[in-house]
């Protein structure tokens, strides 16, 4: 069976996800399967009502528990999600984070089975209200995980903006340097190339989603590594994982975010880690179990 | 030492015997006694029989009562989804569909759920004195979410004195329930608010801090102990909490335990945490969850530190996983098991075991930490040592001691899962207890007979004569006969008169003899291709 690919789509309240999920739903194929998990924390959107406008067919799986926000609701979401997946046979997902859950945790799950045999994270988007940024200063904490968390931040209400832009942009560069930023109004994204991230790394495969075996998995410690350990350990990993990214707690007291594609190693300073190190890999060449073994080897 | 008594010590910051230990069990209570969570939360009994069986399957120092943050909010008019797997969620927020905060009243202990808690709480103080009994209640910040759902975040910001109004509402709302658990019996009150990971340090300081510092005032005025608990991403609270000067501060594993217990430990507070809920209590294994433990454990130390989950127990966790937690908490030598396996883990390469014991002799292996250092392990070895001279030189015996790499293999590859183990040829015979002398001698001697009834059956063997007639072979058909007989041998002779047959055993004029030697080579297993390729290699 070919996994499934998994997105996840974060954002504060009123940044625009579910604008931004309508205009996934407008440009994926006809063909294709799409399965949308949502939470029910923002009441105006019960059974998907405004994602139909969108005039797409789409399994729609709704959490029964309002909001995904701690570790404790996880073990439900597991079951919900696995049981969603083999009834419905997506060809792929897309799960709309609750304003207040974490992308990580979420992703975390996806490492072990039942969910690492048929899924993988094969994306995660985070949008941002580009005008009222700043003023997020009491619910930064949230903004700062998930903008930390994503490979795409996009930057809506870029038209309102105006000369905020840059400012923006810089600061979310301070808070993840890898990001890839775009501006957008109206949510309006070109999602569909994204879907398939992998096939950039198999030029031979076209039509598939993905491929068999590979798993996307997390590390979350507490250990601190050295940046020479880091570094090590990163260059061991990076030539088998299509992707490795996250942000590290040296053992110097430093934070730093690290990327590694097709080998090569990227590592930046950051500003201070609020949180343990956390590590995402794609790979069909090497194991949860034996890549944490070898950080904690490393971590010493 | 009694596990309230423990508790006491660590949150007074003593070096205590062992780091206290309190799963918190909630609605995996109801998964214990065979019921969903909407009928457990709402029946005192069911609730007494779950917290008696977590009691007895993992042996702890302290446990809740209950966990279910939607109680309070139950009663001031949000709306609950029951599920039968997770505690109810709030669905509505009266606060922002038109209630007006002077509508709402403090809740009064005959009012929804609160008497079946506090019955519980009554029942379980009888039942177990000696046990810290946590009584939790939903802490302010969270509360007031329920209350106005996620505008408070907005409102923060926009209509501060709203907010303000709320949290000191939330906050007489905590204060009664506090009150009513320490009278029904509750050694600790907990205040839950796992919400306020969602601000930063400066906003929890205006709308939590003066609330939070009230409710922990209160209990210590009452001479209780108090608990903050916070999930999520709250490191850049920790400091904040620790301002409000609750007893004890409990977290989850988006936290590193080392962080906590350094800013903790400088503030003078104990704090507890955080084994991983889903991806080790919940998905993991036995040894992922006594692996996790031993590194809580470390980490935690044995001054100011409680032994926790990070927050309520999934359900369906399976109980297995949190009762080897209980055993690495009570028993030394289960940590230093665990810490060796953690040691010697990393290279590891499994032996192909499947023919292991196929020997004359019976090997008898002993799966050790270490006989010198480890009493168990010492009086297994001690109890083979002592039976294997009544065997002759038959058994032999070997310890593998765990704390060198090789035997780690090798345990892994015999399968074996606990320490100490004996194996009687490769298979797992005695686990964790000393046999008997008389079972550990009985258990030999049925492999001893085993290997005999093998030996014996792959005895069977046949002669063929072939020939080109029946007559050709008679006479020498009659000398096999007689050469049988004389020796006493159990072997068929069957005389084979076809020129085709001589042909493909290669034989070209008769009379001839075909010796054939039948050897058991398995029996009742399916051997592997590897395995049967190399029997064949010996034909």
């Amino acid at each position: 069976m070919q996994k499934i690919p998994f997105h996840i789509i974060s954002g504060f309240l009123g940044s625009g996800k579910t604008t931004f999920l309508k205009q996934i739903l407008g440009q994926i194929p006809a063909g294709e399967k799409i399965g949308v998990v949502q939470n029910e924390f923002a009441p105006a959107n019960i059974d998907g009502t405004e994602l139909k406008q969108a005039g797409r067919d789409f399994q729609l799986l709704e959490l029964n528990n309002g909001s995904v926000f701690c570790a404790c609701l996880l073990g439900d979401f597991v079951d919900s999600l696995n049981r969603f997946v083999d009834r419905c046979q997506p060809d792929l997902v897309v799960l709309e984070a609750s304003g207040l859950s974490d992308p990580t945790s979420v992703a975390e799950t996806l490492s072990l089975p039942p969910l690492s045999e048929k899924i993988y994270l094969a994306g995660n988007w985070c949008v941002v209200d580009t005008v009222n940024f700043n003023r997020g200063g009491l619910m930064r904490q949230r903004i700062i995980h998930q903008v930390r968390a994503a490979d795409v931040v996009l930057l809506n209400k870029a038209d309102l903006a105006g000369d905020k832009i840059a400012g923006v942009k810089a600061e979310i560069r301070q808070i993840n340097p890898f990001a890839d930023l775009r501006e957008t109004s109206f949510g309006q994204a070109f999602f569909q190339e994204e879907l398939q991230p992998v096939k950039k790394f198999y030029f031979d495969r076209v039509a598939p989603l993905g491929r068999p075996d590979i798993q996307s998995m997390v590390i979350k410690s507490g250990k601190r590594l050295t940046r020479d350990r880091l570094e090590k350990f990163l260059n061991q990993w990076a030539p088998l994982a299509y992707r490795i990214k996250g942000f590290v707690a040296l053992a110097d007291g430093a934070s730093v975010a690290v990327q590694c594609t097709l080998g090569t190693v990227e590592i930046k300073p950051v500003e201070w880690l609020a949180g343990p190190t956390e590590l995402v890999a794609l790979t069909d060449r090497f194991t949860l179990p034996e890549w944490n073994r070898s950080f904690r080897e490393y971590a010493g | 030492m009694k596990g309230l008594e423990l508790i006491r010590e660590a949150i007074s910051l003593k070096e205590t015997e062992r780091a206290p230990w309190v799963p918190f069990v909630g609605v995996h209570g109801g998964f214990l006694v065979g019921v969903d969570a909407e009928t457990y939360l709402k029946s005192a009994e069911l609730m007494t029989r779950g917290i008696s069986k977590a009691v007895e399957l993992y042996q702890p120092d302290g446990i809740p009562v209950v966990f279910d943050l939607q109680l309070e909010a139950e009663i001031l008019g949000c709306q609950l989804r029951w599920s039968d797997t997770n505690p109810p969620a709030v669905i509505s927020h009266p606060l922002s569909e038109g209630k007006k905060l002077g509508d709402l009243s403090l809740p009064k202990p005959e009012e929804g759920r609160i008497p079946v808690v506090l019955q519980t709480t009554r029942n379980v103080r009888a039942k177990f004195p000696e046990l810290a009994i946590y009584g939790l209640i939903t802490g302010p910040f969270t509360l007031a979410l329920h209350l106005l759902g996620t505008d408070i975040f907005m409102k923060l910001y926009e209509a501060p004195g709203e907010v303000a109004e709320v949290m000191d509402f939330c906050t007489r709302v905590g204060l009664k329930m506090s009150e009513y658990l320490i009278d029904a019996g509750c050694d600790v009150i907990a205040v839950v608010d796992p919400m306020t990971s969602q601000i930063d340090p400066d906003t929890f300081e205006q709308f939590v801090s003066p609330y939070a510092t009230r409710i922990f005032s209160f209990i210590r005025e009452r001479e209780k102990l108090s608990s903050f608990f916070v999930c999520g991403h709250a490191q850049q609270n920790i400091e904040v909490m620790c301002h409000c000067r609750p007893d004890n501060i409990s977290i989850d594993e988006n936290i590193p335990l080392d962080f906590v217990k350094e800013v903790a430990l400088r503030e003078g507070i104990s704090f507890g945490g955080n084994l991983k809920l889903t991806v080790v209590l919940l998905m993991g294994s036995e040894d992922d969850a006594r692996q996790d433990a031993l590194s809580c454990l470390d980490l935690g130390g044995n001054r100011g530190f409680i032994l926790a989950p990070g927050c309520d127990l999934p359900m369906e966790t399976p109980p297995s996983n949190v009762q080897a937690v209980a055993g690495l908490v009570h028993d030394p030598y289960q940590r230093e098991i665990a810490r060796a396996l953690d040691s010697n883990g990393n290279r590891l390469e499994i032996f192909n075991m499947k023919d292991y014991g196929q020997s004359d002799k019976v090997i008898v292996d002993i799966i050790t930490l270490d006989s010198e250092s480890c009493a168990p392990c010492q009086y297994m070895v001690e109890a083979v040592k002592k039976i294997a001279p009544h065997f002759e030189g038959v058994v032999e015996w070997r310890e593998h001691a765990i704390k060198r790499m090789e035997a780690v293999t090798f345990m892994s590859s015999l399968m074996v899962k606990n320490i100490p183990t004996i194996c009687i040829d490769g298979k797992i015979a005695f686990v964790s207890k000393i046999p008997p002398q008389n079972l550990l001698i009985q258990a030999i001697q049925k492999r001893i007979n085993e290997k005999l009834r093998l030996k014996i059956k792959s005895k069977h063997s046949e002669i063929l004569i072939l020939g080109e007639s029946q007559e050709s072979c008679r006479e020498l058909n009659e000398r096999v006969q007689r050469a049988i007989t004389e020796l006493g041998k159990e072997i068929t002779v069957s005389v084979v008169a076809d020129p085709a047959q001589m042909a493909s055993f290669g034989v070209t004029k008769g009379p001839a003899v075909v010796a054939v030697s039948y050897r058991l080579k398995s029996e009742g297993t399916e051997p592997s291709l590897e395995v049967v390729k190399e029997w064949i290699k010996d034909l």
